[in-house]
């Protein structure tokens, strides 16, 4: 605001609005390859259960469900496990 | 490998019997036999030219270069890098005269040799006249600016 337009009472301007502006990007050069998640397999042995797997594997047996739901070809109950399964254990 | 081994040490022998020792084919180990060095490009890339226009091709590069664009025109930008990274960052910052953000565009490449990477702004109810401008950062350093008018 300029000194006549304090002086007399003028209105400072209006900041452009760029609220509407599309913008965006795109290159010759491929994106970046995505990093694989880390997996490990766990075979399964007597006594196991998932809660037990997930507490060894991830320090905290509610995590169950994550190796559950990696496994959901291999395990039709989540209650029954069998001994020399191969479990998928994600990267938690 | 053995065959290898061999013709890279003659190699050696031979240089160093010429007291000639080539730093860059011992940095790299990979001699010839020829003594000729081959350096793998590390993984680095590095911005070139940015150029302005309302208009770019296929190939990412601006076909119809100009700093003076209309309000309705679409304003593309044209970024050349060269050389190989798995990941580079390039961000353009546009700006309007008084210092407002008008837009600000990031896209992660991973260049495999020369390339364009093109940066766009429109405006559907047009750019306010004035001075703009665009810089450009790679991995959070400024790689250029472009000055630009709206009329």
């Amino acid at each position: 605001m300029g000194l006549l337009d304090k002086l007399f009472g003028g209105k400072e301007k209006p900041r452009a609005d760029f609220s509407k502006v599309q913008s965006g990007a795109s290159s010759t050069a491929p994106a970046p390859a995505a990093p694989t998640a880390s997996k490990r397999t766990y075979t399964v042995v007597s006594g196991d259960s998932l809660s037990k797997i997930a507490k060894r594997e991830y320090g905290d047996a509610q995590k169950w469900t994550i190796i559950y739901e990696a496994n959901r070809d291999k395990i039709s109950n989540p209650d029954l496990i069998h001994p020399g399964q191969v479990l998928t254990i994600p990267s938690a | 490998m053995t065959r290898r081994y061999w013709t890279a040490a003659a190699c050696a022998l031979t240089l160093l019997t010429a007291g000639a020792c080539n730093r860059d084919a011992r940095d790299t180990g990979a001699g010839t036999g020829t003594g000729t060095a081959t350096t793998t490009p590390a993984n680095t890339v590095s911005a070139g030219e940015i150029r302005l226009g309302n208009a770019i091709g296929a190939d990412k590069r601006v076909t119809n270069e100009s700093d003076d664009f209309r309000p309705t025109e679409t304003i593309y930008a044209s970024v050349a890098t060269t050389g190989i990274a798995p990941n580079a960052n390039l961000v353009a910052r546009w700006t309007y005269q008084d210092g407002q953000v008008v837009s600000t565009d990031s896209i992660t490449i991973a260049p495999n040799s020369a390339e364009y990477t093109e940066f766009h702004i429109s405006n559907p109810g047009g750019f306010p006249a004035g001075d703009y401008k665009l810089e450009v950062f790679m991995n959070g350093q400024s790689v250029g600016t472009k000055d630009f008018d709206v009329e």
